[in-house]
């Protein structure tokens, strides 16, 4: 299966607290009398992303940079199809695994076993595929005869080890990973790093939201600097890289 | 589109909503999978275990017997009483099935907020995996309905027929109003507020423990509201009523579903269900951000 192509254009989110019917209901009065919603305090539209025109194609591993609060989240929630488009059109072909956070969905009082299945066909796999990919998912995962046990019985670091090993056998087509190779222990860092070179070298499509330089530099084919929503520079990692750098420093 | 020939699936937004009950079908394998997950989970610790989706309507029937057949001498006295708790069996079973679906669903978008927030999945799932975790016990509920009436002498008649159709019934119509639960549960915190009221509403306007249609072997006087013909009307619009009615024609009084009533719920079936599914559907892609 080849990777696919990300179209996005005009991507703009809504973004509120909690709504309860009462509110609702004062805010209908308050629209309704004559000064009413003059200060905007009942909505305030946040757009995380403003009008991102972006095109991924297969092979490439792209990188984006940018401050906290910049947008790289949710650009990469809105590529995986987690948060729907305000605006815009956006296209994804292919299977998209998102790595962001792992074990998710995990019901306790069942065991680690029936969970990888759950986990599993949420995230896309049939049965079948599962049952093939079972015992490599537990080797992975190192949980040994824990996997028998029930999920509520794991320590959080097994329960992440878990989720982890499901979330890399599911083989997707494009890769999101959003900060998440820079957290965990050394072996961990160690074996997520090898996976990235697994793709890389598989031609599939990666994503990577990160705030190492390092990382992008020497793994991506291409890099983008997003700015409160807006893309800012697009392009080569090292020159993106050089000019989100410079502006940190301009900013001490 | 140039994905599915090339064996892709296409992830594109705002798909239409045939699109999306195909994705639905699609993802089978995952609702079963939650089902079965629903169903263990719920069961795996209680001492009874699995006895209580047996259980749970013979119990309440026996509490809404007691109180309203006996205390409040709606029952009719003597050899009436097994028939009466017959009666009640029925409806009770499937107002567990209505009400437990309603009420987890008001929650299921908000109880999964970690999930909505990191895995992109169709959230009909979850509507869906509620509702038929239910229907599972509902299913065996009828079967121990039907030991009880062979057990006490009601045999089955060609009427028993009618129950696929029926069960079928009450499923889309539940469905249906699940989905439109689900999705305003998702956006409004009061909903489950305003559910159990409605609910205690339904349930007390609802013929369960007490009878509305003139059968035979029942006293005249025990029968409510036939004195007025509108009040019965709008009484009888009730889908959930037309849904009792229509069970115990099939399995206690053995005869063929009264027609206009079997109307009445397959109209507002599959018209809650459309609606509720077309709602739902708008609010995909923004429960992720409200919730």
């Amino acid at each position: 299966m080849l990777a696919e192509n990300v179209w996005v254009g005009f991507l703009i989110r809504y973004h509120r607290t909690e709504i309860t019917l009462r509110e609702t209901f004062v805010r209908l009065l308050d629209r309704l009398a004559p000064n009413g919603d003059r200060d905007g305090r009942w909505s305030q539209k946040f757009w995380a992303l403003r009008g991102i025109s972006l095109t991924v194609r297969p092979g490439e591993v792209l990188g984006v940079v940018g401050r906290n609060g910049s947008g790289k989240t949710t650009l990469l929630k809105t590529l995986a199809g987690i948060l729907g488009p305000d605006r815009g059109r956006l296209e994804v072909r292919g299977r998209v695994g998102c790595l962001m956070s792992f074990g998710v969905g995990f019901n306790p009082n069942l065991s680690g076993r029936e969970n990888v299945f759950i986990n599993g066909s949420m995230l896309g796999l049939s049965r079948q595929q599962l049952a093939e990919r079972l015992d490599r998912i537990v080797e992975f995962s190192e949980l040994g005869d824990f996997i028998d046990a029930p999920v509520r019985t794991y320590s959080a670091g097994m329960r992440g080890r878990l989720g982890f090993s499901i979330a890399i056998h599911i083989d997707p087509d494009i890769l999101l990973l959003d900060e998440v190779l820079s957290v965990g222990d050394a072996a961990f860092r160690e074996k997520a790093g090898s996976i990235l070179d697994r793709f890389r070298a598989a031609h599939k499509t990666v994503v990577v939201a990160s705030h190492s330089m390092k990382l992008v530099e020497e793994q991506c084919t291409r890099a983008i600097w997003l700015d409160a929503g807006e893309i800012r520079m697009d392009g080569d990692p090292a020159a993106v890289i050089e000019a989100y750098a410079g502006k940190l420093r301009a900013a001490d | 589109m140039l994905s599915r020939s090339q064996g892709l699936p296409a992830v594109v937004c705002a798909p239409t909503l045939a699109e999306r009950l195909r994705e639905l079908y699609a993802r089978r394998e995952t609702i079963r999978f939650l089902t079965g997950s629903y169903l263990k989970a719920g069961h795996r610790d209680k001492v009874l275990g699995h006895l209580w989706s047996l259980l749970d309507p013979l119990l309440f029937m026996l509490v809404y017997f007691l109180v309203f057949g006996v205390l409040f001498g709606l029952a009719g006295g003597g050899g009436r009483s097994l028939r009466f708790m017959l009666y009640i069996l029925i409806a009770v079973l499937t107002w567990r099935f209505f009400q437990g679906a309603i009420s987890q669903s008001a929650n299921c978008i908000r109880a999964n907020r970690g999930l909505i927030h990191e895995i992109s999945f169709p959230k009909a799932i979850l509507p869906v995996t509620v509702v038929l975790s239910r229907l599972y016990d509902f299913a065996w509920g009828l079967v121990v309905v039907v030991a009880m009436l062979l057990a006490a002498g009601v045999w089955p008649t060609i009427h028993y027929l009618w129950l696929p159709l029926l069960v079928a019934l009450t499923l889309v119509f539940v469905q249906g109003a699940a989905f439109i639960v689900a999705y305003l549960g998702a956006f409004f915190a009061d909903t489950t507020n305003v559910v159990d009221v409605a609910l205690r509403l339904l349930f007390y306007t609802s013929p369960i423990f007490y009878y509305v249609r003139h059968k035979p072997g029942v006293p005249e006087h025990q029968v409510f509201l036939t004195e007025h013909a509108t009040l019965h009307f709008w009484y009888m619009l009730n889908p959930i009523t037309c849904l009792y009615e229509c069970f115990r024609d099939a399995l206690l009084w053995g005869q063929a579903p009264e027609l206009r009533l079997l109307g009445c719920a397959a109209a507002f079936a599959l018209l809650i269900c459309l609606v509720g599914f077309a709602v739902f559907a708008s609010g995909e892609g923004k429960f992720a951000k409200y919730v």
